[in-house]
C-alpha cells in the first residue's frame, strides 16, 4: 500500500513538472523565435516570476493528481480507457487554466485598489469576466494535448519495461 | 533577495547547483546499474524524485537568467540566440525522454521487471542529454 502511494506521488510530481516546465519552455521558444523574449522578461520582476511559476507548479502538481485519480487505473501497468482520460485532462486543464488566472488577478487587483482605485478595478473585473472564458478554453485545449502527450510517455514506457501483465 | 548579493547572481547559482546535482545523480545511477543489482531500482527511484524537483528550479531560474539580460537579449537570428533556441529544443526532449525514463523506473518496481539493462541505457543517455545542455549554457554565457 505504501510502495502504491508512493509510485501515484511519484507519477502525480512528474506529469505536473512536466506539464509546467513543458508549458513555460514551449512559451520561452516560443516567443523568443517571434524576438520579444528581452521586451517581455524586462518587465518582470525576478521575485513575482519566481511565484508566479511555482503557482503554476502547484496547480499543475494538484491537476496531475485528480486527473490520475479520474483516471482510476495505473497507467503503468497497463493502458487505460482513453476516453475518460481526454475528459478529465479537459476538465482539469480547464480548472488549472481558470486557477492561474484567478491567482493572478486577485494580487493585481488588490494592488490596483491601492494605487489606483476602485473604478479600475471594476474595469479589470470585467476584462477579467472575459479572461477567465478564455482561460478556462485554453486550459481545456492544453489538457488535451498533455492527455495525449501522457498516455503516449506511459505507453513507452510499458513498451520499454516488459512485465507479466503487459498490455501496451 | 539575500542582502549584498546581486539577485542575478543567486539566481544563476542556484541554477548551476541544481544541473550539478542532475548531472551527477544521472551519471551515478548510471555507475551503479551497470552492475545490475536490483538494489540499483531503490536509487534510480530516489534520483526521479531529484529530477523532477530539480528541473522545477531549473527551468524557472532559467527564465530569471534570461530576464536578468533585459532587452539586450540577442534575437533568434543571432548565432547566440540560435544556440538558445537549440539549448531549449533539448530541453523538451529532456522533458520527454525522463518522463519515459521516470514511468519506466516505476513500473520496473511495480511489475517486477528484469529489465535493468533497459533502464541502464536511460540513464547514459539522460547524462549525455544534460551534458550537452551544459555545454550549449557555456557557450551562451561565455561565447
Amino acid at each position: 500500500m505504501a510502495e502504491r502511494d508512493s509510485g501515484a506521488a511519484l507519477l502525480r510530481l512528474t506529469f505536473g513538472t512536466l506539464h509546467s516546465a513543458g508549458l513555460v519552455t514551449l512559451l520561452v521558444l516560443g516567443i523568443h523565435l517571434g524576438g520579444a523574449t528581452g521586451d517581455l522578461l524586462a518587465g518582470v520582476g525576478t521575485l513575482p516570476g519566481i511565484g508566479v511559476y511555482a503557482y503554476l507548479w502547484v496547480l499543475t502538481w494538484w491537476s496531475a493528481g485528480r486527473w490520475l485519480e479520474a483516471v482510476d487505473g495505473s497507467l503503468i501497468e497497463a493502458s487505460i480507457p482513453t476516453d475518460r482520460a481526454f475528459v478529465a485532462g479537459a476538465q482539469y486543464g480547464a480548472a488549472t487554466g481558470g486557477l492561474f488566472l484567478a491567482g493572478v488577478l486577485v494580487p493585481v487587483s488588490a494592488i490596483a485598489v491601492t494605487t489606483t482605485g476602485l473604478t479600475v478595478v471594476l474595469n479589470l473585473l470585467v476584462l477579467a469576466g472575459l479572461g477567465l472564458l478564455a482561460a478556462l478554453l485554453f486550459g481545456a485545449a492544453v489538457g488535451l494535448v498533455f492527455t495525449a502527450v501522457d498516455l503516449g510517455v506511459a505507453a513507452l514506457a510499458r513498451r520499454l519495461v516488459p512485465g507479466a501483465t503487459d498490455t501496451p | 533577495m539575500v542582502p549584498g548579493v546581486p539577485t542575478h547572481l543567486l539566481v544563476r547559482t542556484v541554477h548551476v547547483l541544481a544541473m550539478a546535482g542532475l548531472v551527477g545523480g544521472a551519471g551515478l545511477v548510471w555507475l551503479l546499474g551497470r552492475h545490475e543489482d536490483g538494489s540499483t531500482l531503490a536509487i534510480a527511484r530516489s534520483y526521479e524524485w531529484l529530477f523532477w524537483g530539480g528541473l522545477g528550479v531549473l527551468i524557472v531560474t532559467g527564465v530569471g537568467n534570461l530576464g536578468a539580460f533585459g532587452r539586450g537579449l540577442p534575437g533568434p537570428a543571432t548565432t547566440w540566440g540560435t544556440v538558445l533556441s537549440v539549448k531549449l529544443g533539448l530541453v523538451l526532449v529532456l522533458l520527454l525522454g525522463s518522463a519515459i525514463r521516470t514511468l519506466a523506473v516505476a513500473r520496473a518496481q511495480s511489475v517486477n521487471s528484469p529489465a535493468h539493462h533497459r533502464l541502464h541505457w536511460s540513464y547514459a543517455a539522460t547524462t549525455a542529454v544534460l551534458l550537452v545542455i551544459v555545454a550549449l549554457a557555456e557557450v551562451l554565457a561565455h561565447g
